[in-house]
This record gives C-alpha cells, structure tokens and sequence, in this order.
C-alpha cells in the first residue's frame, strides 16, 4: 500500500529532503527542495509512488555525493567550511579510487567483513556474558553458597541445620534464602498435565533477590503459615501460556501435583532463578518452603542458598566469616560437619564464569582473525600504493600537502574498513537468530545474545581501528616518495623500497604465525572433543528413551508409590517396541546426585573422613536396558519388596575403595541415617560416567526400588526404535495409570549430547576460525609473491636472457616464499604453544603441546602457503624476456 | 591557453537551454534532457554544471521568488552569455567534421 504522507502535494520522501538540504548551501535550499518537488510530481504522475520515490533517493544521493556547494565557493572560499569540504573531496576521491579498481576493493571489503562480521558476532556473545545486567536487583551483591567437602573437595548442597545458622549467625549478608530444585505436575484449568521445572523457596527468597511481583505478592511467613504451605507463585510464562494472562487467576486455586494451591503472585518477565541447569529449563512454579522442625538437621544436604551480601562486605570478607562459621560448625557437630568447608560464589561467576573460558577462546580466536584480515588488507593496500606512488608524487609536486596526502591515505582506508563493516554488520545482523541459538544451546540460557547498537558501534570502531591500521603503512611509504624517482622509474619500481618490502613480508610472517596458532589450537580442540566423545561411558545410549515422573498425592509414599510405579511399569512392560523397562532414581546426566554417609563395620569411623557414597535407587533391569555389564554377583531378583537387609549392587569403585582387598560379595554395611539401615552386596557392575564424559567414576551403589522407593522416579526403555508412534503409546501408558501425570520423553543420546555442546561449540567454532585464518593467510602469501613477481618482472627477464633455466627462477621465487612460511610456521607454532598453555582447561585427554596438532598445522600451512606461491612462480617461468626487457 | 572547450554534458545543458529560451529553470532543463536523450538525468549533475558553467561565464541567472512568479516555490532562471556562443560553435564544428564522411558507418 501507498503511504499517502509521503508523496503528499508531490513532496519527496522527507528523509531525502533532508539529506538534499545538508547536501545544498543555505540561501539554495529553497530552490532546489521546491524543483526537485516539481520533478518528483512529474514523475509521480508518470511511474507511480514506488518508482518516483526510488528516483527521489536517487537525486538525494546524487546531491550528498556531488554536492554542488563544493562548486561554488567563491575565491575567498566561502560557502562551505574548508576542512569539511576538503574530507568530503576525500572520501569521494577514495570511493572513486575504490570503484576503479573492482577486484581489490571486493577482496578487501570481503576480507574485512568477514573479520569483522566474525568479530562482531563473538562480541554480541561476550556482551551477553560479560556485559549485560543481570536480570536482579543490584545482582553484584548476590553470592551462592554451598558447602565442600575438604578432602574430595567436592561441592555439595547445605543441610537445613547449616542453612540456620547462617542465616542467623553471619554478618557478611542482609539475609540468607533457601530453595531448590524441583518439579512439579499441574493439571486442572489451562490445558493437559504439565511437568514443571518448580522450586521450592523459603518465603523471603524473593525479597533478598529484589524480585518485585507484577501481579499479586511473593510469600510470607504468616500466610503461608495460614494456608498451610498451599500458595504458589507462577512465572510469567506459564501465566501467559497455561492461563492466558488472566489478572483473576491470583486469588484462585489451581492443581499442583493433584492438590489445590492458592495463585498468590506473577513473577516479571524477565524473572530467571539463580540456577543454571543441564536442560536449561526454565523454572516455572514456586511453593513455599518450610523448614519446621528441621533446625538441628545437618545430615541431609539437600538445600541451594543464595544470599545478598550486607552493604560494604566483599565476597572476600563474606567468604573469611563463612571460613570460621564452618570451623565452628565442625567443632560443634563433629559427626556432620567435621572435614565440611564453606563456598561462597557471586551468582555472575557462578551462571556465567563456567562459559567464559570458552568465550575468552573464541574472542582470542576472532581477535587473531581480525588482526590477519587488517594484515591482509595493508598487505593489499601496500601493494596498491606500489602502483599509485606515481600519482602521489604528481599531487606532491602539485601541491597538495604532505599532510593532507595522509589524511588521503587514511580517509581511503577508513572508507573500506566502513564499507567492510557495513557489509559484516548487516551479516551478523541476517544471523541474528542463528547467534542467539549458539548462545542459548551452547552457553546460558540465562542471559539473552541481542545484536544491539553497542556491537554496532564496536564493530565502526574496529573498522576505524583497521582503517588506521592499515592506512598507515601506505601513509609510510608514500611519505617517502620522492617525485624525481617515482617518475624516473616510470612509475615502475625496481630494486627499490626495499623498507616497503620489509614491511609486506613481516606482515606475510605475521598473517602466517597467526593462521598456524588459530590452526594448532583448532586442531587441539578438535582432538579433545572427539577423545571426549570417544570416552566409553559404560552403558549403550542408543534406542533408550527415558522420562522423570512423580507420584501424585494419596501415592507418594511406602506401599502406595510402590504399587503406582509397579503398575506403570506394567503397563511399560506391554508397549508394543519397549524392548525392556528399567526404573531408577535419578537420570543420568541431570547433575542430581544424592550421597550419605556410610558406616562400614571393618572400618574404624574417621569423623574427620568418614566413607561416603553416591546412591541410587533402581531396578534390576536398569542395567540390563542401560547395558551395564555385571562384573560379578547377580543382580537382586525382587526389586519391588522390602527386604532387610537390603540387597544391594555396588560399582566397581565402590568395590575397590572400600574392600579393596577382600571379596565384596557378601560384604555388608550400614546407611548413616536416623534410622540405620543395613545392606549387603549382591553384585558388583562396571562403573558408569553418567555425570558426563570428564567425569572419573565416584562410588556408588543401587538400592532396591521397593527398600528405598522415591516418589520421584526415572523411566528407562531400551527401544526397538524410536518413533512418534512408540512415544505417543508410551505416553498412554503412563496415563492409563494416572491421567494427571506428564510425561516428557527425552533420548538418553541428546542428553549426552548435551553434556558436551560446549566443548563441540569450541571445536566447531574453532574450526570455522582456523579455515578463514587459512584462506585469509593463503591470500596474503598469493598476494605478496604475485607483487614480487610483477615487480621483479624485468628482472626476471634479464635473468632468463641471461639463461636462468626455469627451474631456477621457479626455485628463486618458491625460495622466497619458503623463508616467509617457515619464519611464520615458527612463529605460530610458538604463539601456539603459549595459547596452548593458558587453554589447557578447556582441553580434554590433549596436551596443549599435541604434537599430531601441530604436525597437522605445520603441514597444512605449508601445503597452502606452496600452492599460494606457486602459482606467482608459473607465471614468473613465463616471462617473455624480449618482452620484460622492452618495458622501457 | 585556447578558448574555452566544452564537456559533453555541458554542450548538452547549453543546448537545452537555448531551446527552452526563457523558461530554462533546472527542473525544464531536466526534463528536455530526459526528453531528447531518451535517459535519466541527475538532477545533482545538472545543478553542478549550471553551477560550472555559470562560474565560467557562459550563463547568467536569476533567482524569482514565489510572490514573483506566482509559483509554489522559488525557481532559478538560466540564460546563455554571449561568451557561451563562441565554444558552443565550437564544439558542433568540431562534431561536424568528425562525423565528416563517416555518415555510411552509421546506415549499418
């Protein structure tokens, strides 16, 4: 559709009017706004809205690029200010000097826009993670705090007990708040069963991370004393999404995990939990957390705390106080807290500080590809300014200023850093989406990748930045020219500038050194992932289909969660395409791990380290469908009944750490709970890394699902397949049991996947950087050995008069480019090894000095950088000599 | 130095501007330049070498404003010198004789 204010009484576009204003001297502005507008109605009449419009902008650029004030300054040079006309002329004179010659000015704009496209992605990611707020109130005060184990130094979640004394016992913070981690099943109003990410919070939780509700309130003590704990508040997404935005819904009841709970607030949209998790899901659901009676429990550790530090406390002071408050603890609880350390982390390092090393590669990496493509373009604009030092030397001696041939120099190089910014820009800004995807699948979800205006000002200055960079080796030698020599050649050089020709080869040297380190740690990266992801995890993932579900009230305990799970399994059993169904506790890869400590009768108790284990509850045929083979023993042949003791099957770490030299079958030993529970080992299995494929295996054992059932449960199904078909009837399955809980089917292979999408970012990423280093570096190489070879042509020719057989001219140039690729080779290998270095955390089973890595580089590079120069050196056999020598 | 020579561009404006007399404004002499040349004109390029060619003395021009001419807005009249004549000539003798016995060239 026509837009009617714009072509209005036949005016033209007002943008463009403006521009033609800025573009006209002052007392002609009039005359020509009023003609153009005559022009445009005709046209208007003639073509139509689109096409006169099209022909206004047309005009206005005309008038901006010749404005014809710089015509009619009068000889006392009134009319326009002399020094912006003067840069006008300039920029004109470059995007001239830039259309004449195609195919430098397409190579240089798209080297450029590559680099600094690259670059500006990377600094939109870097924005997200270093730059951007947090989305709390004053978040630089916020701290998490965990408790550690000091001997394994392993970070765990706070007991109850601790959280107390805390909260009440420390200066360093204004308060201190509990949650956790949590899921929880909504049905009723709004649609089919859901399984949330849900938390439960202690009641001022909202308030120490400054979160103001936008609908209703957070909770507090009194009333969720009065309601019974029966109150939730409800992310802003599942208020939109569930419940259609619906302002009444706070007040009213909804159906959470099959019981009724008042609505009592809306977090704000951008609310997120303090709490990075594997799916990155976001939570949803917050109930009040209540504590009674839990005050001298330090035993279970099952609590995450955040806490805002007191105003002019550091995290340093926080984390001296926290030192002595666990000494304390340890000497009052020795049983609990004995060998227990404290851990303080702001909440920026802790969501954040895992990614950075990552980012910090990636900008090393794009910060070397800048660098390249500003050492290519100089390269190329040197070259240039070789051919042009005649037309230099006319405009000295015609009296043009030393200075401003300079600024020439540099106006040009400015003009094609800005075209190569615009031209990377809009790329970064087509790939918009494609950024975010990278940030959210590979860093954090937590904080959102937006190209805004900041990346596009970084991105002008670093155009301005490589404008200058490379403006001025041209600025160098053209400061040189002497008018008397550039003509004498004819314009030809020969033999001389030998310092131009030092400055081009250190920039070969340098393009080279750069490309093999970005190669070398390429490659590293590339190693380490695939040595990651050859890593034998110990079970087969393949075809297993697994989802966490949690009994409904009336089924959450003792024989009824028993019987609800039996008979879900039943129903699994039956699915047409469900090979086997296997039950555990906790899914592999989610991070959720539970320990205790055990009491080991052949073992004195060392209060200071007493035995612990991971544990699990799972059924027999969990091994058989994760295919985790038994090493000894057989497997429990009832899982589903209480037996005392318990039989239980433990790993090979188990096994090895605490009967390391007696037969474990048979042995027994006791839980450290309240009520002591006993168990006796049936079997031992092979150990699994089910945290991930860096993990080492730490001991565990599998309870019996019917000696320690969880109303929280994992299903695992070794499938014939996977298909639409199979998941819908295993979701049927489900809910032939009980309607009102959700199932969610995940693949036990994209949780693995998953568990390695950052090292597999670095590697692909890395890659990605090493192929434009590479083809940047191959260019610089071509472009140097080709000038060498046009320069030297007459040379060459005398040379061959002289009867050089070609192979010898072949060997002079393949020579020279071999001093350049060797220095460079040697350079990179040793920037290499200093990357190398400060990267090896982020390198798995690789040493940074990988030797078949820096094989690889060196042979890459070399193999480029020969073909790069041979094909100068073809042409170098084929000069004519009659033809070289006639130049003059 | 010789006399004056003319670009083609400015013949082509001179030669718009004899034929529109005293109605030579920018936008007619745009206008008759689209209308014999069969192409777009930039209305820039046309100011530009008014602009020119005035600062050579080859034109001369007036500003009317609107109260004057009745019009919506402020023209410029352009009107040839008589030192415009003298290169004009000039450059259609020069054409002439180049095209000279080239006229069978064109019937192809």
């Amino acid at each position: 559709m026509e837009e009617p204010s714009r072509s209005r009484r036949g005016r033209g576009p007002s943008l463009a009017r403006r521009i033609v204003s800025w573009s006209v001297p002052a007392d002609e502005v009039d005359v020509v706004l009023g003609e153009l507008d005559e022009l445009f109605a005709d046209k208007l009449a003639q073509r139509g809205g689109g096409a006169a419009r099209r022909w206004y902008w047309r005009q206005a650029f005309g008038f901006l690029w010749r404005p014809p004030a710089a015509r009619r300054d009068g000889p006392d040079g009134s009319g326009e200010d002399g020094m912006l006309r003067d840069l006008r002329s300039d920029v004109r004179w470059a995007v001239r000097g830039l259309r004449r010659r195609p195919t430098f000015t397409v190579v240089a704009v798209s080297t450029l826009a590559l680099g600094i496209g690259a670059n500006s992605a990377i600094f939109t990611l870097l924005d997200a993670h270093f730059f951007a707020p947090l989305p709390w109130d004053r978040p630089e005060e916020l701290v998490l705090i965990w408790e550690t184990d000091r001997n394994s130094s392993e970070v765990t979640t706070v007991a109850p007990g601790n959280y107390f004394t805390w909260r009440e016992e420390t200066e360093s913070f204004v308060d201190v708040a509990a949650f956790n981690v949590d899921y929880a099943n909504v049905s009723g109003e709004g649609g089919p069963a859901e399984r949330l990410t849900a938390s439960y919070v202690s009641p001022h939780f909202f308030d120490v991370l400054g979160v103001d509700p936008v609908l209703g309130s957070g909770f507090d003590e009194a009333s969720v004393e009065s309601a019974d704990g029966r109150l939730v508040v409800l992310s802003h997404g599942l208020w939109t999404r569930r419940y259609g935005a619906d302002p009444s819904l706070v007040g009213r009841d909804i159906r959470v995990d099959g019981a009724p709970y008042t609505v009592v607030g809306i977090l704000p949209p951008d609310y997120r939990q303090p709490e990075r998790d594997l799916s990155w899901q976001a939570t949803e659901l917050w109930r009040p957390l209540r504590l009674d009676g839990r005050r001298e429990d330090f035993g279970s550790r099952w609590l995450r705390t955040v806490a805002r530090l007191a105003p002019g406390v550091d995290v340093g002071r926080a984390r001296a106080e926290m030192d002595a408050v666990a000494r304390r603890m340890a000497e009052a609880y020795p049983t609990q807290n004995a060998g227990r350390s404290i851990l303080v982390r702001t909440v920026d390092d802790y969501l954040l500080g895992d990614a950075r090393p990552t980012l910090l590669m990636l900008l090393g990496a794009g910060v070397a590809v800048f660098a390249l493509v500003c050492a290519n373009v100089a390269n190329l604009t040197l070259a240039r300014g070789e051919d042009r030092r005649r037309e230099f030397a006319v405009r000295a001696a015609l009296g043009s200023g030393s200075r401003r041939l300079l600024r020439q120099i540099v106006v040009e190089g400015i003009v094609l850093a800005l075209a190569g910014a615009v031209v990377g820009t809009v790329g970064v800004w087509l790939s918009r989406d494609l950024i975010q995807a990278v940030q959210s699948r590979f860093f954090s979800g937590l904080v959102e990748a937006a190209v805004d205006l900041r990346v596009v000002a970084a991105t002008a200055s670093m155009a301005l930045v490589a404008g200058l960079l490379f403006g001025l080796p041209l600025a160098r030698s053209a400061a040189r020219t002497e008018l008397r020599d550039a003509l004498a050649e004819g314009g030809r050089r020969q033999g001389r500038g030998a310092a131009t020709r030092t400055v081009r080869n250190l920039l070969v040297i340098g393009q080279v050194g750069l490309a093999t380190s970005l190669v070398v740690v390429a490659a590293l990266f590339v190693r380490s992932f695939n040595r990651l992801v050859d890593v034998d995890p110990g079970f087969e993932a393949r075809n297993v289909v697994t989802f966490e579900i949690t009994a409904l009230p009336g089924r959450e305990e003792g024989d009824g969660v028993r019987e609800y799970f039996r008979e879900t399994w039943d129903e699994l059993e039956r699915v047409r395409g469900v090979a086997s169904v296997g039950l555990v506790s906790d899914m592999p890869f989610t991070g959720e791990n539970r320990w205790t400590e055990l009491v080991l009768p052949d073992r004195p108790h060392d209060p200071m380290d007493p035995p612990r284990s991971e544990y699990r509850t799972a059924t027999s045929e969990y091994f058989d469908v994760m295919r985790i083979a038994v090493a000894r023993g057989s497997l429990p042949d009832s899982d589903w009944e209480v037996r005392r003791p318990m039989p239980v099957v433990v790993n090979r770490a188990f096994a090895s750490r605490y009967w390391p030299e007696r037969d474990p079958l048979g042995a027994r030993f006791e839980l450290a709970w309240q009520d002591t529970l006993a168990a006796t080992v049936v079997a031992v299995v092979e150990d699994v890394l089910d945290d991930g494929f860096d993990a080492t295996a730490e001991p565990i054992f599998y309870a019996p699902f019917g000696a320690l059932p969880n109303r929280r449960m994992a299903f695992v199904l070794r499938t014939d397949e996977t298909s639409p078909l199979l998941w819908s009837s295993i979701r049927a399955a489900v809910a032939r049991v009980d309607p009102e809980v959700p199932t969610e089917l995940r693949l036990l292979e994209d949780m693995l996947d998953e568990t390695v999408v950052r090292p597999r970012a670095a590697s692909l990423i890395g890659s990605l950087f090493a192929v434009l280093a590479l083809l940047v570096a191959a260019a610089g190489i071509y472009g140097v050995l080709s000038y060498l070879v046009q320069s030297r042509t007459r040379e060459i020719g005398v040379r061959a008069a002289l009867g050089a057989s070609r192979s010898q001219i072949t060997g002079m140039i393949m020579g020279e480019s071999s001093r350049l690729l060797s220095l460079g080779l040697l350079l990179g290998l040793a920037g290499a090894l200093l990357a190398g270095r400060s990267l090896s955390g982020l390198l798995f089973g690789v040493p940074p000095w990988d030797p078949p890595s820096m094989i690889a580089a060196v042979l890459l590079l070399g193999g480029v950088g020969t073909l790069a120069a041979w094909v100068p050196s073809r042409r170098a056999v084929r000069i004519d000599p009659r033809e070289a020598l006639r130049g003059d | 130095m010789a006399r004056a020579t003319l670009g083609e561009f400015e013949h082509q404006v001179l030669l718009a501007i004899l034929r529109l007399g005293r109605e030579a404004y920018s936008v007619s002499i745009v206008g008759e330049l689209e209308d014999r040349t069969g192409r777009d004109v930039a209305t820039a390029a046309v100011y530009v070498t008014l602009r020119r060619l005035e600062k050579k003395g080859l034109l001369t021009s007036r500003a009317v404003a609107p109260e004057e001419s009745g019009e919506s807005h402020a023209r410029r009249y352009f009107a040839l010198t008589d030192a415009a004549l003298e290169p004009l000539k000039d450059s259609r003798r020069s054409f002439l004789e180049l095209w000279d016995g080239l006229e069978p060239v064109l019937d192809d």
